[in-house]
This record gives structure tokens, C-alpha cells and sequence, in this order.
């Protein structure tokens, strides 16, 4: 094929798959892409599925201003129910929700009394007990709202469904100290879909300012809105995560183009150069984009990186065609270099393939989008960048320049070996008395940052509603759902003594909503147990001024209740839908969830717990920091094993030891040595870290076989550290930009495998000067 | 109503006679009324127990022996019809009155009736009338009738109109914070 018809064919492939990745690309910024994979142990899956049930799914907004802020938030409210994404919407005990618990519940208050029925239903009716209720009955009567208890009085004169409407109040605990309740008026609402799923809350989020703009313009403008709610994280990070994409991708070809300017003195080499790296990405991303929903924003960030790492390829031959002089064809320039590249690009690919493993799914995107995107490099190298190359090469003077200095260096290396070995001797002695300072984080909330100024909102808003800990509670798991409330009734009775000793502040059980049929039937029971219930009422209460019989709807009512006990189908389209978010079935069983305010120590949670068989508390921050202490150690001995197999692969390409493990050196050295440092300037690591070592385990590798077989040619030498000079530049100063992003994940990568690929650049001089000494060069 | 409007301040004692179905005998409560106009309200009973009401705007406060007890006006229209109604009246607001309720004005000589039902669906299934009495500038009486049959008659005496409650110090009756301290 000619070499006109390769370079119409390879843009036209690239215009193809540009325009295929441009209309099909779909982005995620879901922090699950950085928890592991579903396939570990119960607590850490019940810990995973309850990061993304209906638990999590809310949001709660909060109005301050004017006297009129409660009619705000309620127009607010009432205009966010017909938001295809809003479930449900809760403005706190309005007339509606108020009329509709009634309707539920007044007719059943007969089964609700209770959680102790017959410890507490017979006290209740003993008699001075009911000589209390009727005085108090008859001192509201006196009160302001005497018109509707005497209405509801007939019917329930022991309070039960007050007492029930006090503990639903309970549930919903109220503002922390020091905040004016009246102050503000609150509207909880509930989400449809992820609060993870950008894209769709994203809608959502300007729905709400939008409405919210026009009702308070309607009502005078004076008003403050302020939310709180894992979506509004999740929009701002997918919002950060575009922003550090297109700062990097800027800056990563904008030093591009700089280095090129200035070694090579052409932007038509710039041109040619850029078609390897962008045919890799775009390989990989279409790869990515037909294989997955879709694509992480920090994976598409990272796949940026391969504009640093798949450049090497054509800096290498272009510069060795430069150097090589009139009369050398490109292929014949390829063909000197091929087994280099050959080499350097299967060990990288191979290292990223170790990353494509991880079981963080978004570190594996990462692995297979770069593992994907070298090899296509490295063939557009080999295969299509010749047909784009002049046939009369020259050399500019900085490579000249370049190439001269380093023949210098290495010939000095080698006159003076003492340099060398404390070169060398330097780079193990940092290493040595660093890594043993390592201090390793494996807290996953520190791979994602969360805007300060939405934190100190979200949290003002939680203080206001007083919120439940978002990441401590307690869970039961049955088979059945009655199976799970009675289970949840026990769960209550062992944390009430903790919050009556302070040692936690509060529990959101759902038993305050719903009672398992069980318990519904025992308090019918209690009340039908005692046979002189209508005499002992009416004896009490007429002492108290009122009518004989006046209570005989009470005891009616016992006899025959109204309605059949409550269950959770009922709860379903009524205004507490919601509180059926602690009732979640995962695969055929079913988890009630005990909420947790002011946890102390997890320990005196487990103790109380102790003997409730499918009953555990979880920390989900300390059950993650588990697992990802486990995966950071597996990962480090992945890192170990992908070195291993590295090393392997190179003894095998040279056959002789000694120039194996040269070619080795830069990588193990550069890795542990960038450890080293971390360990010295105190620099947390994560596992981010360890897998980033896989990068640099790879590049270094290349910049060893590149030194080792250059030792044996010294018209090559020179070229080659000018090459590794050219490429280690680029990756430095895209890893380095990559270590300015906001996300931590992606600044961990850029810090890890920049100060790595440095080392390892520092290191290829004198492993070509010893490769040199042992053939004798 | 135009007296109403240009009174401002108001005291007045009123005694209360409640008449329940459920009860062999009337409830009987007395207290003083205070208004300040365009919106404090505040109800404090002295027998048969110490209670106060206190209405600021949308908000009520009620605090007695079972304890405080907070409402915002605006989340209930039943609240509204039943605690703002006398206050709408007392500040002369004609055309809130008329939003709220169907009224009919009756007057022999000195003496006249205001009828008010109310328009609200949710509030006339409670309450049927609403009948307000007085003699020329003077308001006498306030009397509910009920749906059930229940009825609450309020006698207003001693009232006092043209008060500056701000002016007098006496402005912390009608206090949210201190419902049912010091009054």
C-alpha cells in the first residue's frame, strides 16, 4: 500500500472514530466507581447496596426570611411534586399530611397503642391512670384547640393515636440546640432516581433554583434558600471533574506543542506525532464507550495521560529517523528501533493490564482504556507514521545539542564509576529510609472531595432537621417483611436503654410508622383482655364531668375495629411513603434499617446487639477503610507480581541476567525510590498510589530497554537519552498537570507516576553507562 | 369594621362558656384579651388553669399545663379560620373578613349581630356560624356554633381600645419566647 493511500486511510479511520465517540460518549461521576466490586463478604454488600438505596435518595431544602417563607416552601413544595424526578415531598405536619396519617392510622389506633402491650395497655387502664386522662381530657377541653379534641375525644380516650402522631414527631428529631425551629421552614423531598446520577439531578437542581427564584420574587425576594443532599455533591463533582478535563487536556497539549517547537523546530511534526496518541485514545474511548453505559469523568481525564505515554513512541523513531541522517528511509529508521518499541510497549501494556484487573471498577476503566490505547499507539508507530515522515530527515540543533551532552554524560559516567554507584547508592538509600515512614490512608472518602461551601451548607440544613448519621446504622435482615418488623422491634427495645444512658443521642426506627401485625395484634388483645373496659372508663370519666356512654365509640372500637392492622402496602401512596425507605428488599430478603444519631462507640452498639441473630451495626466508613486497607495491601503485592512477570519478560528477551535486570533497574528503583520520598515528606498514600506504581513500573521499564540495547550501538546512545529526555518531559508535564486537578484520585496518579517517571529518566544514564561497562563499550 | 380599623391597641377581659356534648356540665374559663395591631394577638387564661395563646404573624404559640406547643398559620387553613378570624376583625379588615367568611350584618339601634360561615370546605364541616355581637363602638360577644352541636359563647367586658402596647412597656405579652411567663 502507498504511503498516500495509509495516511487518507488512518484520517479517515480517526474521523470515523472521533465522530462515533462524540455522538455515542456518555459521562458518570458516581463515587461508587471507586468502591470495589459487589463480590465480598455480607456486611460490605449490604454496606455497598445501602450506599445507593432509598435511604440515601433525598434531599432536604430549607427556606429562611420573611414571615412568608412557610408559604414559599410550600409552594416550593407543591411545584416540585410534579418533577419527574422527585417521589415524594414533605413539608413538614401540614393539614394534608396531617389528614392523611389520620385517615391511616385514627381507625387503627387500637393496634398501635403500644410497643409493650401488656406491660403498657394495662397500666393505661388502671384506674388512676384513667383518672389522669380524664383530667386531662378536661383540661384541654379548657384549651384553644378544645373544638378538635372534643371531636376526636369520643373515639380515643387514652390518647393512643396522640401518642402515636408524639412518636412519629420523635422519629424526625428536632433541631440541635440553638437553633430557632420557627426560623426556618423546612421541605423534605424524595428522589426518583440516584442522587449519583448526575445527569438526571442536575435537572433537578436547576428545577429547584428556578422555582424557587420565581415563587420568592412572587413573595417579596427577601428569602434564602439552602440545601443539603448527596446529589448536589455528585452535580459538583461531575462539574469539577469537566473542568480538570479540560484544564489538563489544555495544558497537556499545549507542553506538547511547546517541546516539539523547540526540539524539532516544526509543528508538521507535532502533527504527525499527535496522530499515535489520539489514535490510541480514540480506539480506547470508542472501545470504552461500546463496552459501558458509560464513561467515568476520571477515566476520560486519565485517558489524557496516554497523550504523555503513547508519545513516546513517535518521539522515539521521529528523533532516531532525525539523527539517523540523509539516505535512511522511515522503515529502515522503524526497523533499527523496532524491537526496542516492540519491548518497551508490551511491558507497559502489560503493567496497565495488571491495573485493568483492580476490582475498584473505575481503576479498572483506567487499566483497560490505557492497556487498549498503547498497543494502538505503538502500531500506528510502527505500521502508519512511516507513510507521514520526510524521506530526507535532518536533525534540528537542539537535538544535535541534546544528543552531544548526553554522549558526554555517559562517557564521564563511565571514566568516573564512583559517580555511578553513588548515583546509584543515593537512589537506594532514599528509598531504604523512606518506605519504612510510609504512612498509608485507606479512608475512601479521601479519594473524592466535596465542596467545602456545600459541606458547611448541607451540614447547617442537617443541624436545622437534625438529621440522622448518614453512615452509622443498624440492620436487620429476615426473609419476609413481617419477619423484619418483628425483628425491628427488637432492635428498638435493645437501643433504648442507650439513649436513655446518652450513650447515642437518637434512634429513627421505622417501628415509630409501622408495627409488625404481630405486635398489632397483641396491644387489640390487651385491650380486649380486660372484660369491665367500658364500665372502667365510663367510671373514670364520669367523676370528670362527662356524659355516661360518652366513650362508647372507644370501646366499639375494640370490639370491631375499623380497619384491618396496618401494613406496609398501606403506607404506599400515602404522605409517609417515605419512612418505607428502611424497609429494603436486596435479592429476596428483606433489611429494616435502624437509623443513628450521635453514635459514641460502635463497641457498645455491638455489645447491646449481641445474641440478635441477622442483626449488625455498620460504620460505613470503617467497613470501607477495611476493605480498602485489604485492597491497597493486595494491590501493592499485584504491583510486586506485575514486576515480577516484567522481569521475566526481560530475562527472556536478553538472555543474559546482568542486561535484564539493567533494563529492569529504573523501574524497581524509580518505584521504590518515589515511595521513599512520599515516606520522607510525609505524603499519605493510598491505594491510588500503589496501582499509579504500576505506571511508572511500566514507563521505566521502557526507559530501560531503551538504555540497555542503545549501550550497544553508541550512535544510538545519544539519540536514545535524548529521545527518553523528549518523552520523559512530555509525561512530567502531563502527569505533573494531572497532580493539580481537584480530585485526589487523579492527583494521587499525577504525584505518584510524575516523581516516578523522573526518577526513572534520572536513572536510564547510568544504567546505559553500566550496560556499557559490561559490553565492554 | 371601620371602628375596628382605627381602634389600635385593644384589652379586654373576656369570660368563656364552652358547652360540649361530651360533658354533663358548661366549661367555664375567663382571661384577658390583648391586640396589637395589624397582627399580635394573645389570650391569656387565669381560670380554670394558666394558659396563653400568642399569635405573631403566621405564628402561635400556645403554652398551658400540657405543656408549649408551636403552629405556623400558614400550613393550616382550619387553624387560620379558627385563631386568625378575631383578629382580622379586630384589626377592621373588611375584605379578609369577607375572603374568609359569608357574612350577614343585622343592627337595632345601638345593638348589631355580624353572622360569619365560613367559605372554607375543611372549616364549615367544623364550624356552621360564627356570630359576633356589639353595642355601637363596643364589642360584647363572640359565640361558635358547631357542626356537632357544640358551642363556645365569649363575653367580652372592661375592654380598652387606642393602646400602644410598645409605648407602655407591655409589649412582652405578647412574646413568643415567654408564652405563659410573667404575664
Amino acid at each position: 500500500m502507498s504511503d498516500r493511500r495509509i495516511r487518507g486511510l488512518t484520517l479517515v479511520s480517526l474521523a470515523l472514530l472521533g465522530a462515533f465517540c462524540f455522538t455515542q460518549l456518555e459521562f458518570s461521576s458516581s463515587i461508587t466507581h471507586f468502591i470495589p466490586s459487589r463480590a465480598e463478604a455480607e456486611l460490605v454488600q449490604l454496606s455497598l447496596e445501602l450506599i445507593d438505596s432509598p435511604l440515601v435518595r433525598h434531599m432536604v431544602l430549607s427556606v429562611e426570611g420573611g414571615p412568608e417563607r412557610t408559604k414559599v416552601a410550600a409552594e416550593l413544595a407543591d411545584t416540585l411534586r410534579d418533577h419527574p424526578e422527585v417521589a415524594w415531598v414533605e413539608a413538614g405536619f401540614d393539614e394534608d399530611t396531617l389528614r392523611g396519617i389520620y385517615e391511616l392510622y385514627f381507625e387503627r389506633r387500637v393496634y398501635l397503642g403500644s410497643l409493650h402491650p401488656e406491660q403498657e395497655i394495662p397500666e393505661l387502664l388502671s384506674a388512676s391512670a384513667l383518672e389522669d386522662h380524664a383530667a386531662g381530657l378536661r383540661a384541654r377541653l379548657a384549651g384553644p384547640d378544645a373544638m378538635l379534641v372534643a371531636r376526636a375525644a369520643p373515639g380515643d380516650p387514652l390518647n393512643l393515636f396522640d401518642r402515636l402522631i408524639a412518636r412519629m414527631r420523635a422519629f424526625q428529631p428536632p433541631a440541635d440546640d440553638g437553633v430557632e425551629a420557627g426560623d426556618f421552614a423546612l421541605v423534605q423531598v424524595g428522589l426518583r432516581s440516584s442522587p449519583f446520577d448526575s445527569e438526571r439531578q442536575r435537572g433537578l437542581l436547576r428545577h429547584i433554583e428556578a422555582e424557587f427564584a420565581r415563587i420568592a420574587e412572587a413573595h417579596g425576594g427577601e428569602f434564602l434558600l439552602e440545601q443539603s443532599g448527596a446529589n448536589r455533591f455528585a452535580v459538583d463533582a461531575e462539574r469539577k471533574v469537566h473542568e480538570d478535563v479540560n484544564l489538563i487536556s489544555a495544558l497537556s497539549i499545549s507542553v506538547v506543542c511547546g517541546l516539539f517547537l523547540l526540539v524539532f523546530r516544526s509543528l508538521r511534526h507535532l502533527l504527525i506525532a499527535i496522530i499515535t496518541p489520539i489514535g490510541g485514545f480514540a480506539a480506547a474511548l470508542a472501545v470504552t464507550i461500546a463496552t459501558t453505559p458509560s464513561i467515568h469523568g476520571i477515566t476520560l481525564a486519565f485517558g489524557f495521560v496516554l497523550i504523555g505515554v503513547a508519545i513516546d513512541y513517535p518521539i522515539h523513531l521521529m528523533n532516531h529517523h532525525a539523527m539517523a541522517g540523509a539516505g535512511a528511509t522511515p522503515r529502515d529508521s522503524v526497523a533499527r528501533i523496532r524491537g526496542s518499541l516492540l519491548l518497551s510497549g508490551a511491558t507497559t501494556t502489560l503493567a496497565f493490564l495488571s491495573l485493568s484487573l483492580s476490582r475498584f471498577p473505575g481503576l479498572g476503566e483506567m487499566g483497560t482504556f490505557a492497556a487498549i490505547g498503547v498497543p494502538v499507539s505503538l502500531l500506528l508507530t510502527i505500521f502508519v507514521l512511516p507513510a507521514f515522515l520526510t524521506q530526507r530527515p535532518t536533525a534540528t540543533p537542539t537535538q544535535q545539542a541534546l544528543s552531544a551532552g548526553f554522549l558526554r554524560l555517559t562517557e564521564l559516567l563511565g571514566r568516573r564509576p564512583a559517580l555511578l554507584w553513588l548515583a546509584l547508592l543515593g537512589f537506594i538509600g532514599v528509598a531504604a529510609v523512606g518506605m519504612p515512614q510510609l504512612h498509608w490512608q485507606d479512608d475512601p472518602s479521601k479519594l473524592m472531595t466535596l465542596d467545602a461551601g456545600l459541606l458547611a451548607e448541607a451540614s447547617r440544613v442537617q443541624h436545622r432537621v437534625g438529621e440522622f448519621d448518614g453512615s452509622r446504622f443498624v440492620v436487620g435482615l429476615a426473609p419476609d417483611p413481617e419477619s423484619a418488623l418483628v425483628l425491628n422491634e427488637r432492635i428498638y427495645d435493645r437501643l433504648t436503654p442507650l439513649v436513655l444512658s446518652g450513650e447515642i443521642e437518637g434512634v429513627g426506627s421505622l417501628s415509630a410508622f409501622l408495627f409488625s401485625e404481630s405486635l398489632q395484634q397483641r396491644n387489640l388483645s390487651a385491650l380486649r383482655s380486660v372484660p369491665d373496659l367500658h364500665a372502667r372508663i365510663d367510671t373514670a370519666f364520669r367523676a370528670n364531668d362527662f356524659k355516661q356512654g360518652a366513650f362508647a365509640q372507644f370501646t366499639t372500637a375494640v370490639e370491631a375495629p375499623g380497619a384491618q392492622p396496618l401494613r406496609p402496602e398501606d403506607l404506599r401512596g400515602s404522605p409517609l411513603e417515605r419512612v418505607l425507605a428502611a424497609l429494603v428488599e436486596l435479592d429476596g430478603r428483606f433489611v429494616v434499617v435502624t437509623l443513628l444519631r450521635g453514635v459514641g462507640s460502635g463497641e457498645v452498639l455491638r455489645e447491646a446487639l449481641e445474641g440478635l441473630e441477622g442483626v449488625y451495626y455498620i460504620d460505613q466508613r470503617e467497613i470501607m477503610a477495611g476493605v480498602y486497607e485489604g485492597y491497597r495491601r493486595s494491590t501493592v503485592r499485584m504491583v510486586a507480581v506485575g514486576a515480577i512477570v516484567v522481569l521475566i519478560v526481560l530475562q527472556i528477551r536478553y538472555r543474559r541476567p546482568v542486561r535484564g535486570l539493567l533494563a529492569f533497574l529504573p523501574a524497581a528503583l524509580a518505584a521504590s525510590t518515589t515511595l521513599g520520598l512520599f515516606g520522607l515528606f510525609d505524603v499519605p498514600v493510598n491505594v491510588v498510589n500503589a496501582i499509579s506504581l504500576l505506571v511508572v513500573l511500566g514507563m521505566g521499564v521502557d526507559y530501560g530497554v531503551f538504555a540497555v540495547d542503545a549501550a550497544a550501538d553508541l550512535e544510538r546512545q545519544g539519540s536514545t537519552l535524548t529521545s527518553l529526555l523528549i518523552s520523559c518531559t512530555t509525561s512530567v508535564f502531563v502527569f505533573g498537570v494531572l497532580a493539580l486537578s481537584g480530585q485526589p484520585v487523579l492527583r494521587a496518579i499525577g504525584l505518584t507516576t510524575g516523581v516516578g517517571v523522573l526518577l526513572a529518566l534520572a536513572l536510564s544514564p547510568l544504567v546505559l553507562a553500566l550496560a556499557r561497562r559490561t559490553s565492554g563499550r | 369594621m371601620a371602628h375596628f380599623a382605627r381602634s389600635g391597641g385593644v384589652r379586654a377581659r373576656f369570660d368563656e362558656t364552652r358547652t360540649l356534648s361530651i360533658l354533663t356540665v358548661p366549661i367555664e374559663t375567663e382571661g384577658f384579651l390583648y391586640f396589637s395591631p395589624p397582627d399580635r394577638l394573645a389570650r391569656v387564661t387565669t381560670h380554670p388553669g394558666a394558659s396563653t395563646v400568642v399569635v405573631h404573624g403566621t405564628r402561635v404559640v400556645f403554652e398551658g399545663e400540657t405543656g408549649r406547643h408551636e403552629l405556623d398559620l400558614a400550613s393550616s387553613d382550619i387553624a387560620r379560620g379558627l385563631v386568625g378570624n378575631l383578629m382580622v376583625m379586630l384589626r377592621g379588615d373588611l375584605a379578609e373578613l369577607r375572603a374568609r367568611y359569608a357574612i350577614t350584618y343585622e343592627a337595632e339601634g345601638e345593638r348589631w349581630q355580624l353572622d360569619l360561615v365560613p367559605r372554607s370546605r375543611d372549616l364549615r364541616a367544623l364550624v356552621e356560624l360564627v356570630r359576633v355581637t356589639g353595642v355601637g363602638e363596643r364589642l360584647m360577644g363572640m359565640e361558635t356554633r358547631e357542626t356537632n352541636g357544640d358551642a363556645t359563647v365569649t363575653r367580652f367586658s372592661e375592654v380598652e381600645s387606642g393602646l400602644d402596647f410598645d409605648a407602655d412597656g407591655s409589649e412582652n405579652v405578647f412574646s413568643l419566647e415567654s408564652a405563659g411567663k410573667d404575664r
